[in-house]
């Protein structure tokens, strides 16, 4: 290629070059800010459990410290959770897939878009219940989960459920 | 060259120091090491090999045993592949500081997070029908004929060797349920074998804390059977 028809390709470069530019900086900027439920929604552990989670439109009658300060309530001093690292509380719609009128048939709560809180605890220890170690094994260590979920009605402060998966 | 020496005082004080900080330490240790007791499962029941078991069921009485701070008293029927992180189990729980509640857990494999879940509330003396069995996709964890959650067979992916009906506890000062006078019934145990068929399990003895805890379960197999703790 001479040094005028490399010349005149440069133009053409540069264009395409501004061109996908704009594009990475559109498809950024048009990108939504991920919300706390969507960010808990797409964790594998919710997946793996059958949790469908959306996002609440009404505002609940539970504020979020009121719901941290339940949730505590709720597991006293077990699993260490005087040094959890972090609380969060997720407001959220909160659905069981597979026994949404079935975990709670004494209590008549249906698990199907029930206004939740889900109260998070971070770096705590939850031993699991697990089954015997076999006679060719050596005890694991650290058999822990870090982290516990404690899912509080949003109207009324209700335990629903507690879940670990992490 | 230049030759430092300290002077005898400071070197006494010095020693002193050392020696009390040592003693200090060591104390510090032993507080912790006989405050803080290790977590240790023990369990108790009925265990039985089935290669290629699919289920695993069993009808528990609820207890409401005694636990320590952050300790555990159970009772559930499990599948159990060739490891122990491989299982599905489903069951009652008295979790600290919780009363007894239902329970259900699966793992993939050593070193994987499990996933745990509890709910609900069971009484001391209810006798409920517990059941994790699979098809040829999913495992389903029943309570009193209910499915209760269901995990993929593929997410898990092992096949089960075992099937448990077992009293577990975390810690050794963690009572196992039933007493003497009252011991937790565990009936109807069945398994489900390769078939997808459901069949009586008659499981052999196991007690991995002889000293606190017993069993009547029979050597040569039984379905029906009673635990307890001995203090």
């Amino acid at each position: 290629m001479s040094n005028k028809q490399v010349i005149k390709v440069i133009p053409l470069i540069l264009v395409v070059l501004i061109a996908l530019s704009y594009a990475v900086y559109a498809s950024a900027s048009n990108t939504p800010a991920v919300s706390d439920v969507e960010r808990l929604s797409a964790e594998p552990g919710m997946k793996r459990m059958n949790f469908e989670l959306k996002e609440a439109s009404h505002a609940p009658k539970l504020n979020k410290q009121d719901a941290i300060k339940r949730a505590k309530d709720i597991i006293g001093d077990a699993f260490d959770n005087d040094n959890a690292t972090s609380v969060n509380a997720v407001y959220t719609l909160f659905t069981d897939k597979v026994a949404p009128d079935l975990l709670q048939p004494e209590k008549n709560i249906l698990i199907k878009d029930l206004p939740v809180w889900i109260v998070t605890f971070d770096g705590i220890k939850i031993p699991g219940h697990g089954v015997p170690v076999m006679p060719s094994e050596k005890p694991e260590q650290n058999h822990i989960n870090t982290q516990l979920n404690v899912v509080v009605d949003a109207n009324t402060g209700e335990e629903i459920m507690m879940f670990s998966y992490k | 060259m230049v030759k430092i020496t300290l002077l005898p005082n400071v070197k006494r004080v010095f020693k002193e120091k050392l020696v009390r900080l040592a003693t200090i330490n060591m104390v510090i240790l032993a507080i912790i090491l006989v405050g803080a007791p290790a977590f240790a499962n023990y369990f108790n029941g009925g265990t039985r090999g089935y290669s290629g078991c699919t289920g695993a069921a069993a009808t528990i009485e609820t207890a409401d045993p005694i636990v320590v701070t952050n300790g555990s008293s159970s009772s559930w029927a499990a599948v159990v592949g060739s490891n122990s992180g491989q299982y599905v189990q489903v069951g009652w729980a008295k979790d600290y500081p919780n009363s007894p509640r239902f329970f259900t857990e699966s793992r993939k494999s050593l070193g994987d997070p499990y996933d745990l879940k509890w709910w609900g509330s069971t009484s001391a003396g209810a006798h409920n029908d517990y059941m994790v069995g699979r098809d040829s996709t999913t495992w389903y964890f029943k309570i009193n004929g209910n499915v209760k959650t269901t995990v993929a067979v593929s997410a898990l992916g092992w096949t089960g060797q075992y099937a448990y009906a077992l009293g577990e506890t975390w810690y050794s000062g963690d009572h196992c349920p039933g007493t003497v006078s009252n011991p937790v019934t565990i009936g109807n145990a069945q398994y489900k074998n390769s078939s997808y068929v459901w069949n009586t399990a008659y499981l052999y003895p196991y007690n991995d804390n002889p000293t606190n805890f017993a069993n009547n379960v029979n050597s040569n197999g039984d379905s029906l059977f009673e635990i307890w703790d001995k203090r």
